[in-house]
């Protein structure tokens, strides 16, 4: 039995004054939170994060304004690597810029980032397109997620779609430690002991527009990531959708819209074959459309892109809802045929 | 709520504040004040549970007055008995009656009937066990006059219900932990801090060791996969668990005991670096210490303990260990468990006696008692995996599946374990070798800030970030 013996290891009190503990807890402070600041003003690991990599160039990119008349694209990261900015340019006639980041940011991202790129620039665009899947949908976001898009907490806080109250706190303890809201890309980055992301080996071109490379491709196959990830993800959502979040979101997009004088599209994102037709995937699919063509019908400048969602092969992809290069290239010439027979965007 | 949720850092900024405020001159209303926060953290997990702990307390309580107050041996002895089998009436009820319908169903079966024996669906209540064993000190110790009662009702629903100790221990003695309660708590630079010290120590094992670990452990022994192991995979699945266990349990300790102190309280010691064990004894001695020694005092003295003949004393140690791994769950595999440990520690008697040495002669010298650590590390593993395995044939393809192959798995597996787990070897050497556990609080004033500091970040960047439940919350 368990018999207590003199070689037992025990604790010994070690003498404190209430001095030198609170010495010990200022430096403490002091170490932690500067050790965050210096995370988030100089840090490399900023930039060179996957989400440091994508949401501070699309954020820089959002700060330094859009041409007037020009397309500005903001979604997730089906978006991101669907849209191919030269293609829609040249399509459209106008310039486009690609500011759409990740599926995490539902769609408060986008419309932070939409709003960001408006309140920057001289005039407001001509078109703006809101390119989402439905899998962005069934994300469950928390305020550290958010906090990862540089969103003042003023912004955040503001307005019909503000963020909870939850959230906001979250937000704000994110935002003073970094290191803790980033810590998957920089637990990553020292662990493997190189940057999570390889700038050359995840292109961002001047105009937003983001590519994927083979070497990223879901390892076990697009098959297994619909039946392992994205259809369970599907079954774990509860509640409507939109989300009563995500509604305020499109609401207040379609409000800005009107008061700014743009059009806004919602485009459906890309999707692999596979998994389009799938219960659950029909499902989420009808429920989103529903929605949305009911809300875009309140408005003259709101629109929901006609036409099927466009389907790609396992080949295209690297996962079900991020396209291969070759592929964002015919979305996106899809993108602008359909635009322009809607006869978007308007002339000035 | 759970001490690595987001809420309990407010909770306790909230309820530490105030309790400051009142000021030791005023315990007992700090003790009213701690008794609303212990409900009201209870509360959030199930609120019709807290009928029950307030019921634990109340009988408790009064059978404890009638105790002081009855002269007869007579009365006594049935006052004492009433809370006895009404503390383990609630416990059997809720956590072993499933257990044994399905059992003797499933052994009826077995030898031929067809069982149609009633099932319900019981929910445990969380931490029952903890503060079912925690009441039961107190109506024992009183009933042996080892204490008198309280009647501060107030004082003893605290001690009963304490919130950092409440779901999942350390099981404190009514004798040591209600005279802290009954009198006003000396807060001191020295308590707190030790008190921040075991709570950042804690934290860290829990969110970056442990929750690391049972990612290793939990892909490992997931269905499909435990089938294919090999080579030294069934041994890095149990590493894994078995750092995960007490990374967790010994992590929850401490942020009790961390917080107790910060409270002004001590709180029994739970752990004293059990995986340094020489044997299965010393592994008690060290492991989950307010369990193995309140079931060394309320059951194994009782039955006589070793005062008995050398045949009953093994048989004392046995039920013992069964009994004390059935309170660890109602499921066979934590019987096994504890019976494994039993014939452990029979074996170890029956080897000791055959050689005339006392159980508690351990003066190995360095290389015996290393070597001892080291060989202990095997029949410690298989009873791991004795309680980690969900099936017989789990366990016995691990046990024989296993060799030296090295496979990408197991490397990958190995590293992470290693490189999350490098930070409690260094810590628990320096630990051992000082004999204290409290070690590093002997750095200047810079090197405890430099590694608290360096605990903190190492939480942010690798703490696992949605909160996982603390293992020992199902028992």
């Amino acid at each position: 039995m368990a018999l207590m013996h003199e070689r037992l290891t025990d604790e010994r009190e070690h003498a404190a004054t209430g001095k030198q503990v609170a010495a010990t807890l200022l430096m403490v402070l002091v170490a932690v939170l500067g050790m965050n600041a210096w995370a988030l003003q100089k840090s490399p690991l900023r930039t060179r994060t996957s989400d440091g990599l994508i949401v501070g160039s699309k954020w820089e990119l959002a700060s330094n304004g859009v041409a007037p008349g020009s397309v500005v694209v903001v979604g997730d990261s089906g978006g991101n690597f669907a849209v191919v900015g030269s293609v829609l340019t040249e399509a459209l006639g106008v310039p486009t810029v690609n500011l759409c980041t990740y599926g995490r940011f539902v769609m408060t991202g986008p419309r932070w980032m939409l709003d960001r790129a408006c309140s920057k620039s001289e005039a407001p665009p001509a078109l703006a397109l809101v390119v989402i899947g439905t899998q962005t949908l069934v994300k469950k976001p928390t305020g550290f997620q958010f906090a990862q898009i540089p969103v003042s907490v003023r912004s955040a806080a503001a307005g019909s779609a503000g963020l909870s109250t939850n959230d906001l706190g979250q937000l704000i303890v994110a935002r003073l430690f970094p290191l803790f809201s980033q810590s998957t890309s920089i637990g990553n980055a020292i662990r493997s002991g190189k940057w999570t992301v390889d700038p050359n080996q995840m292109p961002i071109d001047p105009d937003g527009s983001s590519s994927i490379l083979p070497i990223y491709q879901y390892p076990p196959g697009i098959p297994d990531y619909v039946t392992d990830k994205a259809i369970p993800e599907i079954k774990e959502h509860v509640g409507p959708i939109p989300s009563v979040s995500d509604r305020q979101n499109i609401e207040r997009m379609i409000q800005d819209a009107d008061s700014r004088g743009y059009d806004l599209v919602f485009v459906d994102g890309p999707i692999y074959s596979g998994m389009v037709d799938l219960p659950e995937q029909v499902e989420l699919t009808r429920q989103f459309h529903e929605y949305i063509d009911a809300i875009c019908a309140t408005s003259e400048r709101a629109w929901h892109l006609p036409g099927p969602i466009q389907t790609f092969d396992a080949t295209d992809l690297q996962n079900p809802f991020h396209l291969m290069r070759p592929a964002a290239l015919r979305y996106s010439a899809e993108l602008g045929n359909r635009l322009k027979s809607l006869g978007l965007p308007r002339e000035p | 709520m759970q001490f690595n949720s987001w809420v309990f850092p407010l909770f306790f900024a909230i309820v530490y504040a105030v309790y400051l405020a009142l000021g030791k001159r005023r315990f007992r209303l700090q003790n009213a004040w701690l008794l609303a926060a212990s409900y009201l953290f209870y509360g959030v997990w199930d609120q019709r549970f807290m009928a029950l702990l307030a019921l634990s307390t109340v009988l408790d309580f009064f059978i404890g007055k009638k105790l002081a107050a009855s002269e007869t041996e007579k009365s006594r002895k049935r006052l004492v008995t009433l809370s006895v089998l009404a503390n383990l009436g609630v416990l059997g009820f809720f956590k072993y009656f499933g257990f044994f319908v399905e059992s003797t169903a499933a052994f009826l079966e077995k030898i031929g009937f067809e069982a149609h024996l009633p099932t319900l669906q019981i929910v445990l209540p969380v931490g029952i066990s903890f503060y079912t064993f925690q009441t039961l000190s107190y109506t024992i110790d009183v009933y042996r006059r080892r204490m008198p009662a309280t009647n501060d009702f107030i004082g003893f629903g605290l001690f009963v219900s304490f919130f950092p100790q409440l779901v999942a221990g350390p099981i404190e003695r009514a004798s040591r932990l209600l005279p802290q309660i009954l009198a006003p708590r000396e807060i001191t630079g020295t308590k707190v801090q030790s008190g921040l010290w075991l709570l950042c120590w804690g934290y860290f094992k829990k969110s970056v060791i442990a929750d690391h670990a049972a990612e290793v452990a939990n892909r490992l022994f997931a269905d499909g996969t435990w089938q294919e192991l090999s080579g030294l995979e069934p041994l890095l699945a149990v590493l894994a668990f078995t750092i995960q266990i007490y990374c967790d349990f010994s992590g929850y300790s401490d942020i009790a005991r961390g917080l107790a102190k910060l409270l002004g309280f001590e709180f029994l010691l739970n752990f004293k670096l059990p995986y340094f064990a020489t044997g299965p004894s010393d592994f008690w001695a060290r492991w989950h210490i307010s369990l193995s020694t309140w079931l060394r005092d309320y059951l194994y003295i009782p039955l006589g303990g070793n005062r008995v003949s050398t045949a009953k004393t093994y048989r004392n140690m046995f039920l013992v260990m069964a009994l004390g791994g059935l309170w660890h769950g109602a499921a066979w595999p934590y019987v096994l468990w504890g019976s494994y440990h039993g014939v452990l520690l029979v074996l170890e008697r029956v080897i000791l006696d055959a050689r005339g040495k006392a159980p508690n002669e351990r003066d190995y010298g360095f290389l015996g008692e290393w070597t001892r650590i080291v060989l202990f590390w095997v029949p410690m593993l298989i009873g791991m995996a004795i309680v980690r395995c969900v099936s017989v044939e789990q366990f016995w393809h691990l046990m024989t599946h296993q060799s030296f192959d090295l496979s990408k798995e197991a490397i990958d597996g190995f590293r992470t374990l290693l490189y999350f787990t490098w930070p409690l070897i260094v810590v628990q050497l320096a630990q051992h070798f000082s004999k204290d556990l409290l070690v590093p609080l002997r750095l200047p004033v810079i090197g405890r800030a430099a590694l608290f500091t360096a605990m903190i970040l190492a939480m942010m960047v690798f703490g696992v970030r949605e909160p996982v439940e603390f293992f020992y919350f199902q028992f």
